[in-house]
């Protein structure tokens, strides 16, 4: 058993000397501090680690049942996934569509455009965005006024973007769609690019106009790559951060708090270590349950 | 040979007097410092973070040259950040000179060395009393107070007198009471003048919170009782946060102050769009002051401070926050240890809490600095406030303190947004408080 377990590692030992200077880093700073973060997260854990105490599914149970405000986080960032994810996706695609037939130099200029805020400091456009927003100074605010939208929106007042809660978290939800299109848009572009153009020339003998092989031929065969777009996307959407650290801190009265959020106020400011790597754990699961779905339901239809 | 054995006497006494020199282990220290002293006033060649600090470093080492200081200087925001992350990692500083509210959660979690047996008696017997009791956590002192700031009201007494309003304001006792300061706050925003919003406010973070609870204090109130148990159930508590939701519901208040920042505070202070804000010493001459330099004051300016409003009867005392030197117990030995008191003395000596204290308008913690900026009258008339009218509990070192502190914008945020009463709000805190102290 052990001799052929050997055999095989010995066979394979070029495979995995070519993975090791993508696995070493990989256990190193994600799959150790996993494994000690899921640890950490049965401890009572402060600033003082010889006073760090085991209590079981304690953090669980207080998040789950007594935390007043990890709920609202976990319904802020699905709301988040929710709004973000699904608006991505389709402005994507639709640009992509829109802009594929385009010469190479047209192309690449939407690229540069839509993959700007990507390569963009977060910081720089989190706070130009609070300029935006800006109640009494923002360009938001200009514009409405300037069009008369202030009177039909809010009696000529001018709107706090951030600042009231049933505009907070969609305002940072557009903040979060604007920097989470460039990666998506290339994707799509390239996907565009692998399907045979001979299906649609085909399609066109048969007489199949372009909204037919839209639906018929390029949708089925993007699959592959919005499976993969999803997924990363609902990943990254749901680690938000930057933006409610940056712009609102949670508020006003908790309408931004994420997880994430959540996870660094307990863990990092607060110094709750064990209570913050149990908030971890429960995002780790979540996400985890999402992927699952979103392959079992798009792999199908992918394979 | 006589000549012979007197230089090897010679020789033999000079080794003697040098040895303890020689015999001196090379020690480094760390220490990180907040950036209360970034642009000390009175030392302008000290423009970044820390580079006072790493000059006084440099004075140390020159003097014990087997010293090594390592300098970090930590913006406000790190210190609730880096701090806690590095001592979790198992790697503090030495020294860290901090507010109490953030110290205190270390001296409670028992991270600090205990400096009364390691302190000369003389050197604790010069601090004031009554901050050694506040630095003092399970029998423990777990920092050096060094200074402490103010907290009162900053009124821009010119914006009054244009309007002709001036007499509202209390000059002469520098007291009112909570109806004198809501007359005077809708008097002079009716007054068409451009002030918009009286009285300045921001509760998107902790920060501003000082600003927020004078307002219950004068009423009585208490976010902390003496006991360390909060104050949330107090009748008195909730007529002072009745008053202020009222001022934000009448306009009395900048309507953004759920999302206000300390610089979108100051600069409705500085535009003329505010008359009022919360502030001590350091406000009056280092924001004010520094704002006037730099031509960012756009309207006549002629602050004055009172205290916060209070209700009939009580007593309006002034916020008093003190910063001091927390040594981490590291596991140094007796000899390492020596050096780090060593240095925390020179940092904390009467001569460094003099300096201190003329560049950030505070009040030193030993008695033996005396009245640094005697000059300044203001300096001398909160002093005189401070004696007459008591100080606030503002719970610094109680456990708990920073997290309960915290939880509290979100909910003052609700109630200003009509989310939540002042009682609902107030309840929700009890049971926040109840959960974070059970923890």
């Amino acid at each position: 058993m052990l001799a052929s377990f050997g055999k095989r590692v010995w066979d394979g030992r070029w495979g995995y000397i070519f993975i090791a200077p993508a696995m070493i880093p990989f256990v190193i700073f994600t799959g150790y501090p996993l494994v000690q973060g899921l640890l950490l997260s049965f401890y009572k854990a402060g600033v003082n680690r010889d006073k760090w105490k085991y209590i079981g599914l304690k953090n669980y149970t207080n998040l789950l049942t007594r935390d007043p405000v990890f709920p609202t986080a976990i319904k802020n960032t699905f709301l988040f996934v929710l709004g973000v994810v699904p608006a991505a996706m389709i402005i994507c695609l639709f640009v992509a569509v829109l802009i594929y037939p385009l010469s190479q130099r047209k192309q690449s200029f939407f690229r540069a455009a839509f993959y700007m805020p990507v390569v963009s400091a977060g910081v720089v456009l989190a706070m130009v965005w609070v300029y935006i927003y800006s109640q009494e100074y923002g360009l938001l605010n200009y514009i409405f006024e300037s069009f008369g939208l202030l009177n039909l929106l809010n009696e000529g007042e001018k709107i706090g973007w951030l600042a009231q809660t049933d505009t907070a978290l969609l305002s940072l939800a557009i903040v979060v769609l604007s920097w989470s299109l460039g990666q998506p848009l290339i994707l799509f572009l390239a996907g565009l690019g692998a399907i045979p153009e001979t299906l649609y020339d085909a399609a066109k003998i048969d007489g199949a106009n372009s909204w037919q092989s839209f639906w018929k031929i390029t949708l089925p065969l993007l699959r592959p790559t919005m499976l993969f777009v999803l997924v990363v996307l609902t990943i990254a959407v749901f680690q938000v951060f930057v933006v409610v650290q940056l712009m609102t801190l949670g508020g006003p009265a908790n309408a931004t708090q994420t997880i994430v959020f959540r996870i660094w106020v307990t863990g990092i400011v607060g110094a709750k270590f064990g209570y913050a790597s149990a908030m971890a754990v429960i995002l780790l699961a979540i996400v985890s349950v999402l992927a699952i779905i979103q392959f079992k339901l798009l792999d199908r239809q992918v394979t | 040979m006589k000549h012979l054995r007197l230089l090897l006497v010679l020789a033999a006494v000079l080794v003697i007097l040098l040895a303890p020199t020689q015999a001196q282990e090379p020690v480094t220290i760390t220490y990180w410092t907040d950036p209360a002293l970034a642009q000390p006033v009175s030392l302008p060649q000290f423009t970044e973070l820390a580079a006072f600090e790493t000059w006084q470093a440099e004075q140390f080492m020159e003097m014990h040259p087997h010293v090594t200081v390592e300098v970090r200087g930590l913006d406000w925001p790190d210190l609730s950040t880096v701090v806690p992350t590095a001592l979790a990692a198992g790697d503090p500083p030495d020294i860290l000179k901090d507010y109490l509210g953030r110290t205190s959660g270390y001296g409670v979690e028992g991270v600090t060395v205990d400096l009364f047996g390691l302190l000369p008696q003389e050197e604790i017997d010069d601090l004031l009393p009554g901050l050694v009791g506040l630095y003092t956590i399970d029998g423990a002192l777990h920092a050096m107070p060094t200074y402490f700031w103010n907290h009162a009201m900053i009124v821009n007494k010119a914006l009054f007198d244009q309007a002709g309003l001036g007499e509202m304001i209390p000059v002469d006792d520098r007291d009112w009471t909570l109806d004198e300061f809501y007359a005077a706050a809708t008097a002079i925003k009716e007054a068409g003048i451009g002030v918009d919003f009286p009285y300045t406010l921001q509760v998107a973070s902790e920060q501003g919170d000082y600003d927020f609870h004078a307002f219950i204090w004068g009423a009585g109130g208490e976010i902390w009782n003496p006991d360390c148990s909060t104050g949330f159930d107090d009748p008195k508590t909730l007529a002072g946060l009745e008053f202020v939701n009222k001022l934000y519901q009448e306009g009395l208040i900048n309507s953004d102050a759920t999302t206000a920042a300390y610089a979108d505070q100051t600069n409705n202070l500085f535009t003329g769009k505010s008359a009022i804000m919360g502030g001590g010493m350091g406000v009056l001459n280092n924001t004010i002051g520094n704002a006037i330099t730099n031509g960012e004051v756009t309207v006549d300016m002629d602050p004055v401070i009172v205290t916060y409003p209070h209700a009939e009867g009580e007593v309006s005392g002034l916020g008093v926050g003190p910063s001091g030197f927390a040594v981490f117990d590291k596991g140094r030995s007796d000899y390492e240890m020596e050096w780090v008191i060593e240095f925390l003395l020179f940092l904390n000596s009467t001569e460094s809490q003099i300096t201190y204290t003329q560049n950030n308008a505070q009040f030193p913690a030993r008695a033996s600095a005396g009245v640094p900026l005697a000059d300044d009258e203001n300096y001398a008339l909160t002093l005189s406030l401070i004696q007459e009218r008591g100080t606030e509990n503002l719970g610094l070192a109680c456990p708990g303190f920073y997290e309960v502190r915290i939880s509290q914008p979100p909910h003052w945020q609700a109630m200003f947004l009509g989310q939540e009463t002042p009682e609902q709000a107030l309840q929700a805190l009890a049971d926040e408080a109840a959960f974070i102290l059970d923890m």
